[in-house]
């Protein structure tokens, strides 16, 4: 059975799908506003960009694109324009869903996008029952679920296109290795331009439960939501983790109704999942781990309060038995299966570049280098390439490089995500006298071209830039410089 | 000066690192400084470890509410209600 069929029989009618701002939707309820939303489209769209953040028109403009076999572009409101446009473009988007709230923004957008439809849904819209969209049939050149954009070195975000098929091979396994009922209660923490916001959404709303989308005030530190609404299913960052270990919310026993707490998208510190496990006894706290690429997650590992493990963080676990896993010479773990996507948007170099064929079987090429412990488990060990994370965001640092070498017209330019290993900022080194007003101009323009999570937090200017022996900028030396500051 | 006003003070301070004047003088005490974007999440946690070293706290929200926690004047009360506990 494909998506749309499960998720209709999946709609528990009375029962919530969705708290979102202080009130509860029913799935009825839920169905109804998508199909009004998916009433204002033009019959054949086939594709709908959603500038919107984590509300009832987001929610709804998902579901209905899901029951009805469309394809959503999650818009992030918080984008500059600059890259919202490229995100559209790229996409071959025209029409773009709107939440009011946005409407000044979509009216920014629209001027560089005269093609483009935009539809305005205030957050009230009509719950009463709406007649079903036509479901378009799935075809060969529409079967894309979704498309998420990943930092590019270049300066352009990378279009990462996942399919129904990819999307359903993953809902299969983890509807069924998680089996939630119709009584749990979901936290809904992450950004609808990260992929795991996905899994919130869709394995909520197969298991007929309820997701509780936490107020943004609450983001960081959502204990107290999480004790007032009976949360029984936590996924967060391990950073949120970690910041309610410092403010006191990870004491023993804080959370005895959570039966998982799910972890994805950054290393996990072993000494976290103590004191997560420790908070929520009656929970299994499960690392997760997968690039957007390979469509979510595709190894787990559970954490075992009683085990003494060798490293300081969590292995990334076992492959998902449906997909197949392979280290090559450099140790770069590669991954193949139904849940890999077939390549980036409009990028066929860089697709070609992202593929090893071995034994004639196509492997994603991750850019993480691992290894298999003495349990045959893989652990995660550091990066090919210079990719970061920050709060589990993905950012090449080369794009942040070459976006301000241009812009200043300076080749010595180099940032460095500190600290090493578990990175919380950005610092961007200028070799040249200190220019406040560069410095100035430049902060805007990145500011224009970035998202927020991808600016530097410190900027140093050096006469001169440490090199190593092979003449290339000496990135320990710079770390160095950082941990006097 | 009582321990109130040199959290407040400490929160201005690092807020002037980042915004102008204009900007901080038109700041409402009772709103999140997350919300508005004024700080984020890790300037936050940040300034709060800055704030537990200097004026040597132990930093306990438990049951606290974030969206009061996260306004100047929220942060203020909670922080001097612990140091009195």
């Amino acid at each position: 059975m494909r998506l749309a069929e499960q998720l209709l029989k999946a709609n528990n009618e009375s029962r919530d799908a969705l708290h979102v701002n202080d009130r509860g939707y029913s799935y009825q309820q839920l169905l109804n506003i998508a199909n009004n939303i998916m009433g204002r489209l033009s019959q054949k769209t086939r594709s709908i960009g959603i500038l919107s953040y984590r509300d009832i028109t987001y929610f709804a403009s998902v579901y209905g694109c899901a029951t009805s076999n469309r394809t959503f572009v999650p818009l992030g409101v918080k984008f500059p324009i600059e890259r919202l446009v490229s995100i559209v473009q790229q996409s071959a988007l025209n029409t773009i869903v709107v939440a009011q709230q946005y409407a000044d923004l979509a009216e920014k957008l629209s001027l560089h996008l005269p093609d483009v439809t935009f539809i305005y849904i205030d957050n009230t819209e009509s719950e009463h029952y709406a007649t079903p969209p036509e479901s378009l049939e799935p075809c060969e050149n529409n079967n894309i679920a979704y498309i998420l954009f990943t930092s590019g070195s270049t300066g352009i975000p990378k279009g990462v296109p996942i399919s129904l098929e990819n999307l359903q091979s993953y809902l299969d396994y983890m509807t069924d290795y998680l089996k939630l009922t119709p009584q749990d209660r979901v936290s809904q923490i992450f950004d609808p331009t990260f992929d795991l916001s996905i899994h919130d959404m869709f394995v909520t709303w197969l298991s007929g439960a309820c997701l509780y989308v936490l107020p943004e005030a609450a983001m960081f530190a959502p204990g107290k939501f999480a004790k007032k609404h009976e949360i029984t299913v936590w996924f967060s960052v391990p950073s949120t983790a970690a910041i309610m270990a410092k403010i006191g919310m990870l004491k023993p026993q804080a959370y005895p109704l959570l039966r998982y707490s799910l972890f994805c998208g950054e290393p996990l510190p072993v000494e976290l999942a103590r004191k997560f496990q420790l908070a929520a006894p009656n929970s299994q706290v499960i690392n997760l781990y997968g690039p957007t690429e390979a469509t979510i997650a595709c190894t787990h590992h559970i954490f075992e309060l009683e085990r003494e493990y060798s490293h300081s963080y969590i292995p990334i676990g076992t492959c998902f038995s449906h997909m197949q896993m392979a280290l090559n010479a450099q140790s770069e773990l590669l991954i193949s299966g139904k849940q890999v996507f077939s390549g980036y948007l409009n990028n066929p170099t860089k697709t070609r570049d992202s593929f090893d064929v071995i034994d004639g079987r196509r492997f994603y090429r991750t850019g993480d280098i691992a290894k298999y412990n003495h349990l045959n488990e893989l652990e995660y060990v550091s990066r090919l390439d210079d990719q970061v994370k920050i709060q589990g965001y993905r950012i090449e640092l080369s794009e942040i490089d070459t976006l301000s070498k241009a812009l200043i017209s300076n080749p010595l330019v180099q940032s460095i995500a500190y600290p090493k290993g578990a990175p919380q900022f950005i610092a961007l080194f200028i070799c040249g006298q200190a220019d406040k007003n560069i410095e100035q101009q430049l902060m805007t323009s990145l500011k224009s071209k970035l998202p927020s999570y991808m600016i530097p937090k410190k900027v140093l200017w050096l006469n001169d830039m440490p090199l190593n022996s092979n003449g290339k900028i000496d990135k320990l030396a710079l770390y160095a410089m950082l941990e006097k500051e | 000066m009582s321990l109130a006003k040199n959290i407040e003070e400490t929160i201005y301070q690092t807020l002037a690192e980042k915004h102008s004047d204009d900007v901080i003088n038109t700041i409402n005490k009772d709103e999140s400084l997350i919300t508005t974007g004024l700080l984020d999440s890790m300037d936050f946690i940040t300034m709060l470890m800055n704030i537990e070293n200097t004026f040597d706290l132990d930093i306990d929200f438990e049951d606290a509410d974030p969206v009061a926690f996260t306004a100047i004047n929220g942060l203020v009360k909670l922080l001097s209600e612990q140091q009195n506990a």
